[in-house]
């Protein structure tokens, strides 16, 4: 019986800790208010994967540094343009190209930034 | 309505001319330079006009007039080619466009609906001139649109690029490339004859457009050698014959145009030019001959794996990936493998059948198995052109219930359960941050990895243009008419001989025909590209295949009907499927014989011969990783079937 109990107490820590987890990740991002938890839930792994994209390809250009800080920047719906992107941005087009990153993986980072919300530190993200 | 005509036209050119026409005229300022040109070429589209409206077009004295009139403007066309189609490809189509109809892939937004382009202009005028009934209001419109997308060409975004270098050398690019694909082939030129005339004057047209950018950009110049070896090329051309079928294409290649682009390509590298054209999209800078295998970028065949750089870990990937390409574990009754279809033993598609098995071991596959050899040189994969990616094709395939059978969950639940796939996939995950888990991506980008290391070779012609090496004579002619009568190359373009064309951004296709069997008695009942894109002009059109390494894959078609070279070039000879009588009403290449003698179809297949690539294939593995689950554990290596 008690083991039981053990097992239940357990459980319910585990299934608490997951939870902060992923509200911790949803917390930073702006969703459309009619959005369901789960789908958010769901598309906070999405987002997860373009912040990590962005980290991998993009960091090293794009974070701000201010007042000792790490942020994330926040991009016009304008420079998120795919054709923008990839082919207008002269140091992109020798940066990024094809075999470097990409059409999907760009989609994933484009997604992260336009649910991201703004001024967002790296740290805390 | 005349008078209007010339109100438009003084309103244009004045207009033109303001750009700048501060210098003198005798040295021109680049921009007012190509403006001058532009205002030419109009006046003559304007006078074309003209001339149709008044024209009686039932006598045959008016149709030659007007062929004359759009010949003369044709040649003003050619002045500006160089730039036009490398600012504004797609008004390009409206001026000279060669189908009245295309349909386009955007490279880089392959995963977008095709575009439809419709075309106007020159080209097609001349063609509408030799129907039967010839409308003057359908003719009068094809010169309409032409002379409403010349307007295009002066607009601000497009004339600001003029006071920089970078246009040129990119535009310079285009223009060599299709010198080497395009200007030799008559692919837009309807009327053969004009085919050398036209390009001779395109040439010096060319030359005078290098000598003005050179007096206006000094620091960043054409070379002394650059323009000596141009006027060589423009001496070449001069002095060979003008009919394009004793052309010599091949010299006119290796000697010159390869040798330019090579330069150029030093330019584009040493003077820091710069794109922000779409154009440029696929081109790799780096590239230093037109034949070398990195003179475009068509497919990623790293796959997730593609920030790897590290020759020692792609080789550990490209391991796995060639125990998974000879695994059935990878299909749905652990019994077929990549290698049932692509034979790694048949450069990797399958000789024998026309089509192959399907998963259920009785019934055959509507299309021909395609070699894997080279696919990494395509925009759009598959024969319809369905997928844009390797591994997109590779997960489709796995997870077909006609090919593999199986899907996405169990594929990578039975891979995971072999020990020696486990270990290396989560040892690969460090590769790709952004997935907590292997995934169907891995299994397919390692199996990706692993054919594609087949299609870096070279063949003997390459070499003999790459490195000076001897070509037999009869090649070099089988070449030539390749170029030329026997029409090939306008369809299967320089360098890769698909239907990938300069500047190399997207993939072709084409409406030939096809018969249902060698009896010619009807059409194949497969709708092709019309499948994915429901277009009219699409019904029953397949993308264009490469011709490397073609007398290793056959059967041919994407039927598979033809077993032969003989048989294919007998085909086209005839005039596709409509030359051989059948009814096709939408097809692309022409109904007329080539009228090819018996030795000139000797040479043409002799010149696909030397496109056979020297390949060192694979050992098959010994044995396959051994799974936890005891049953697979007999799986056969290749696949049973």
């Amino acid at each position: 019986m008690k083991n039981k109990t053990g097992v239940f107490i357990f459980f319910i820590i585990i299934t608490g800790l997951i939870g902060c987890v992923t509200q911790a990740k949803i917390q930073y991002y702006d969703f459309p208010s009619d959005i369901a938890e789960e789908a958010k839930v769901a598309n906070a792994k999405m987002l997860e994967k373009g912040r990590i994209l962005y980290n991998v390809n993009c960091a090293t250009c794009h974070n701000k540094k201010i007042k000792n800080r790490i942020y994330l920047p926040d991009f016009s719906s304008e420079q998120l343009d795919s054709y923008i992107i990839r082919i207008k941005n002269e140091v992109h087009v020798k940066t990024l190209p094809e075999s470097k990153i990409t059409i999907a993986e760009i989609e994933a980072i484009q997604f992260f930034f336009n649910y991201k919300k703004p001024g967002l530190p790296v740290k805390n993200n | 309505m005349k008078k209007n005509y010339i109100l438009f036209m003084v309103v244009v050119l004045a207009a033109l001319c303001s750009i700048s026409f501060k210098e003198p005229k005798e040295n021109l300022p680049y921009l007012s330079f190509y403006a001058q040109r532009i205002s030419t070429f109009y006046m003559s589209q304007a006078k074309l006009a003209e001339l149709i409206k008044e024209t009686d077009l039932t006598k045959e004295a008016g149709i030659e007039k007007i062929k004359k009139q759009i010949a003369e403007t044709r040649q003003y066309l050619k002045g500006l080619d160089f730039w036009f189609r490398y600012v504004d490809p797609i008004a390009y189509k409206k001026l000279n466009g060669p189908l009245p109809v295309e349909w386009e892939t955007e490279v880089f937004e392959k995963f977008e609906k095709p575009y439809k382009r419709e075309a106007a202009g020159l080209t097609l005028a001349q063609l509408y001139l030799d129907e039967q009934h010839v409308d003057k209001d359908s003719l009068l419109s094809l010169i309409q649109s032409s002379i409403n997308a010349t307007q295009t060409y002066t607009v601000d975004s497009i004339t600001s690029q003029f006071n920089q270098h970078h246009h040129f050398f990119l535009a310079n690019r285009l223009f060599i490339l299709n010198l080497a694909a395009i200007y030799t082939t008559g692919f837009e030129c309807p009327d053969t004859s004009l085919i050398v005339p036209e390009l001779r004057h395109m040439l010096a047209e060319v030359n005078t457009i290098y000598l003005n950018f050179n007096d206006n950009f000094s620091k960043t110049a054409l070379s002394e050698d650059y323009l000596a070896l141009y006027k060589r090329a423009v001496a070449f051309v001069n002095n060979q014959p003008l009919h394009y079928s004793e052309f010599d294409h091949f010299t006119f290649i290796k000697e010159y145009v390869n040798p330019l682009f090579n330069l150029n390509q030093q330019f584009i590298r040493n003077y820091g030019v710069y794109t922000k054209s779409f154009v440029d999209y696929s081109l790799n800078n780096s590239s230093n001959s037109i034949f070398s295998k990195d003179l475009y970028f068509g497919q990623n065949a790293k796959g997730i794996f593609l920030r790897v750089d590290d020759q020692q870990a792609l080789n550990q990937i490209e391991k796995i990936g060639k125990l998974l390409f000879f695994d059935p574990i990878l299909s749905g009754n652990n019994k077929r493998s990549c290698n049932s279809c692509h034979k790694s033993t048949e450069y990797f598609t399958d000789t024998v059948r026309s089509t192959s098995l399907q998963f259920d071991r009785k019934n055959a596959q509507t299309r021909n198995t395609p070699s894997l050899v080279n696919s990494i040189y395509n925009h759009l994969l598959m024969l319809d052109g369905k997928h844009i990616s390797l591994q997109n094709q590779c997960k489709d395939v796995v997870t077909n219930p006609t090919e593999m059978g199986s899907n996405e969950k169990d594929i990578v639940q039975k891979v995971l359960n072999c020990n020696e796939y486990n270990k290396a996939f989560k040892s690969f995950l460090k590769y790709t941050p952004q997935e907590k888990e292997v995934t169907i991506e891995h299994i397919a980008s390692a199996i990706t990895l692993y054919y594609n290391k087949f299609s870096k070779n070279y063949a003997p012609f390459d070499e003999a243009v790459n490195a000076n090496k001897y070509l037999e004579p009869a090649v070099k002619q089988g070449f030539n008419l390749f170029m030329s009568k026997a029409q090939c190359g306008t369809c299967h373009f320089v360098p890769q001989f698909n239907g990938v064309k300069p500047p190399y951004i997207g993939s072709e296709f084409e409406v030939l025909g096809i018969p249902a069997d060698t009896g010619f008695k009807k059409l194949s009942a497969d709708n092709g590209r019309y499948g994915i894109n429901p277009a009219d002009e699409m019904l029953n059109a397949f993308r264009t295949g490469s011709i490397r390494n073609a007398e290793f894959t056959k059967p041919y078609m994407h039927n598979g009907v033809f077993t032969t070279l003989e048989q294919v070039v007998d085909f086209y000879n005839a005039g596709g499927g409509a030359g051989k009588g059948l009814t096709v009403n939408n097809q692309t290449l022409s109904s007329d014989s080539l009228r090819l003698t018996v030795k000139e179809k000797k040479n043409l297949i002799l010149f696909i011969r030397s496109l056979n690539e020297n390949i060192t294939f694979d050992e098959i593995p010994v044995k396959l990783p051994a799974s936890k689950d005891k049953s697979l554990n007999n799986r056969k290596v290749g696949g049973e079937y």
